[in-house]
């Protein structure tokens, strides 16, 4: 009887078993060249800052969004003003305000990925960039491959009809 | 005497040859020039609703998107020669079959990467060769190899490129990193000249060329190259944006092309250019897009080319293989072209000179207000025949069918503009697109009954429902088009939002340009069951002919494979299917009984189908 409850429980365990696509692994982490500022997120995410803070349109728009120099010193004039990374943000803004920050997390640009839609959907930030909070450095740690996004949609019973996400043209 | 006795000797002779090749399938199209036309008469109008199944094969391999992220399609058009059935799966792996019993006889398998992302797993067949000693069976695979095989045995040609394979895909995809090149058609066979098109990927404007290739078919030695998107001093260069045509993608032969062997021409179904649905940046008509284009095959020359589309934004890739008939004007024989189209139109082209044999009207055509595009001010529309699909939509044209679709529909499309013209370009706000984008016609193309000059063409009904969508400052391109919830303008039971038909068969006298008949193609049975008319079904895959006087043609996402009298568009037969066919049925005579088989790929899938098999299912009489 024993044996035969686990038999049933294994089955119901795999029969539950969010479906997971087989694709090309990425190579994980992946570390992405030097940042133009050595930016802390753990640092930052201590001072209680929330994503939305850096990132505006993490949980309104289709883009997160990456700050500009203006948006650091408009705490960083009164904070450590003159710590050199700091000082590097006031050259950005002499030259239009701009940072050339290294992209972690890229999806192609035939993808539509609406962050607004995501977090409204209860999606957090970890999800898809993993414990940002706990890093000083970013390297890439969660897939955003094909693959990965597709087993989530069905783990969450999201639609994985091609133009859910794609735009047309193959 | 005796020379005329060998003469003679010699024509009797070539007579047999010619009768025994006509009673298999040794070309994808029947012929070279894809006729889809079986001289076979022992199925015809008054025994075949007596067909039944006489043998099945299953490949067994098929992809619903739950392992592999992607779907396949077996749109697979068998060839049959010497009694030997060569098939080909999704996954490009080839079968050779005995013709009679469908008994394996030895398979291939290329092996490709069954976890890459495409549109569909597909392969719609392999190309046969001989020079009376050594014969050769074709097989091009989605990772853009082209595998010469013995016909007998399945192995390597070790003496065509580098041990029986030749890499397309490399010269092509070099320093493009998401780029791809394959094949999903057959390769065009003219003499001893292999002539290759290929898929390369139309989502970006910049990548790997479409060009047309032609290799020497005992090495795989390369011989010419013609370039779909024309270089500096080039013929059709200045009907580019100036610097527009660097690293261009897309214009590509992704369909199958046709021979004249005696004229030693082949003719190319070219494609719309990279990105498809926004041209801002290769302002122009874009040659040789869309274009059918005729070229001697043993040097790559131009001889003509038709363009059918200038400066395509809608994707209506010409998707058919051209179609080589003969037609009668003012009592002589002209050999001629018919080119299908998406859009619904058929060009009948002079095949020696590319004009129009039914005249054609360059129209004016809505402008375009997307801001940077400039859509070309006219479009070509041919004055016969009549379109033979739906190309527009009125809002009041909202299917009826059930009280749920109406409502479906109508909330999917509050707010759209509805089409009031063919080629009116994309907006911001959703548009109802007819046809959708995988036509009126596709790949599956035409047949043609050399008795009556009648052309016999399926099409679908399906619309799109789209929008522009403005991307991001620093994007590629300022606009991308996205579906507003189905790649095809449907509800979720997939029955299409206009009022009927879904799906027609359309007979087309090609001297007069007139319709002979045309006849709703397939059902829903839920629908019918419930006293709907037969509303005719989204279908994909061809149509043939046969001298009994028959069309067969499965196609329909309604899992049914039919049988037409060719003369009254009279369904005579139906049969259901364990899957949707969506492939091209094949028709020959098998040599031990003398039966005349009809074989045809039911795999289901696709896009259109729930149920996936791998099943090739053959009907003779009993």
């Amino acid at each position: 009887m024993r044996v035969a409850a686990a038999f049933l429980a294994a089955f119901l365990l795999v029969a539950q078993a969010p479906r997971q696509y087989q694709g090309k692994e990425e190579k994980l982490p992946l570390e992405v060249g030097p940042q133009p500022v050595a930016f802390s997120h753990k640092q930052h995410a201590a001072a209680k800052l929330a994503c939305a803070d850096c990132h505006p349109g993490a949980t309104s728009k289709e883009r997160a969004g990456l700050p500009a120099a203006s948006r650091c010193l408009a705490c960083h004039r009164t904070i450590v003003p003159d710590h050199p990374e700091v000082r590097k943000l006031g050259a950005f803004e002499k030259k239009g305000g701009r940072i050339p920050w290294v992209r972690v997390y890229q999806v192609p640009e035939f993808v539509f990925f609406s962050h607004a839609s995501h977090t409204g959907a209860g999606i957090d930030c970890e999800t898809c960039h993993g414990p940002v909070a706990e890093r000083d450095v970013l390297a890439k740690e969660v897939s955003t491959s094909m693959t990965a996004c597709m087993s989530c949609h069905a783990a969450r019973e999201v639609s994985n009809d091609c133009h859910f996400c794609h735009a047309l043209g193959f | 005497m005796n020379t005329n006795w060998r003469r003679r000797a010699t024509g009797l002779l070539m007579l047999a040859v010619a009768a025994v090749q006509a009673a298999e399938w040794r070309s994808w199209g029947g012929d070279p020039g894809g006729a889809k036309y079986s001289p076979l008469r022992q199925i015809d109008k008054s025994n075949v609703a007596r067909l039944r199944p006489a043998w099945e094969f299953d490949t067994k391999e098929w992809s619903d998107g739950s392992v592999y992220p992607s779907r396949s399609a077996f749109e697979a058009t068998p060839l049959v020669i010497d009694n030997v059935l060569y098939v080909t799966s999704p996954f490009s792996h080839l079968f050779a079959l005995d013709a009679e019993t469908g008994r394996l006889l030895w398979d291939f398998d290329p092996k490709i990467d069954r976890t890459m992302r495409v549109n569909l797993f597909v392969n719609r067949g392999v190309a046969y060769w001989s020079d009376g000693r050594r014969k050769r069976i074709l097989l091009g695979d989605l990772e853009g190899r082209l595998f010469s095989l013995d016909a007998l045995t399945g192995k390597p040609d070790a003496s065509f490129g580098e041990g029986g394979v030749l890499d397309l895909a490399a010269e092509m995809i070099e320093g493009f990193e998401r780029g791809y090149y394959r094949l999903t058609s057959p390769v065009a066979v003219c003499g001893d000249v292999i002539v290759a098109g290929g898929l390369v990927p139309d989502g970006e404007p910049q990548g790997p060329s479409g060009d047309v290739r032609a290799f020497d078919v005992r090495t795989g030695r390369p011989l010419w190259r013609f370039h779909v998107v024309p270089r500096p001093g080039e013929f059709g260069y200045e009907t580019w944006e100036p610097g527009s045509t660097e690293r261009r993608g897309g214009a590509n032969a992704w369909s199958v092309m046709s021979v004249d062997e005696r004229r030693r021409m082949v003719f190319l179904p070219l494609t719309s250019p990279a990105y498809d649905f926004y041209g801002g940046d290769r302002k122009g008509a874009n040659l040789f897009g869309n274009s059918v284009v005729a070229l001697d095959c043993r040097t790559g020359r131009r001889i003509w080319h038709f363009q059918i589309i200038h400066h395509d934004l809608w994707d209506w890739d010409l998707p058919a293989q051209p179609a080589l008939v003969t037609v009668r004007r003012r009592g002589r024989d002209v050999p001629a072209v018919a080119q299908v189209t998406k859009q619904g139109f058929l060009f009948l082209l002079d095949r020696l000179t590319g004009k129009p044999l039914f005249e054609v009207e360059e129209r004016p055509v809505p402008p375009s207000t997307l801001e940077g595009e400039q859509a070309w001010p006219t479009q070509p529309f041919p004055l016969k025949p009549p379109p033979f699909a739906r190309q527009a939509m009125r809002e009041d044209e909202l299917t009826d069918v059930t009280p749920e679709s109406r409502a479906e529909c109508l909330e999917m499309s509050r707010g759209a503009l509805f089409g009031d013209s063919l080629f009116r370009p994309w907006t911001e706000q959703p548009m109802v697109l007819f046809p959708g984008l995988n036509g009126g016609a596709n790949w599956g193309g035409v047949a043609f009954d050399p008795a009556t000059r009648t052309l016999f063409i399926n099409s679908m009904d399906v619309g799109g429902l789209f929008r522009m969508v403005r991307r991001p400052e620093g994007s590629t391109l300022p606009y991308r088009l996205r579906a507003v919830k189905h790649e095809f303008f449907w509800d979720s039971n997939r029955y299409p939002c206009q009022k009927p038909p879904w799906g027609t068969l359309t007979a087309i006298d090609l001297d007069s340009g007139e319709f002979r008949w045309r006849v709703t193609l397939g059902e829903f049975d839920e629908l019918t069951a419930r006293g709907i008319p037969k509303t005719g079904a989204p279908n994909l895959g061809g149509p043939i002919v046969t001298a009994g006087g028959l069309v067969f043609i499965g196609a329909t996402n309604d899992r049914k494979f039919r049988a037409f009298d060719k003369d009254s568009g009279e369904e005579l037969w139906v049969t259901r299917l364990p899957a949707s066919a969506m492939a091209t049925p094949v028709t020959y005579l098998g040599k031990r009984t003398g039966k005349q088989f009809v074989v045809v790929a039911a795999g289901g899938g696709n896009k259109y189908d729930s149920i996936f098999t791998g099943k090739l299912i053959a009907f003779s009489l009993p």
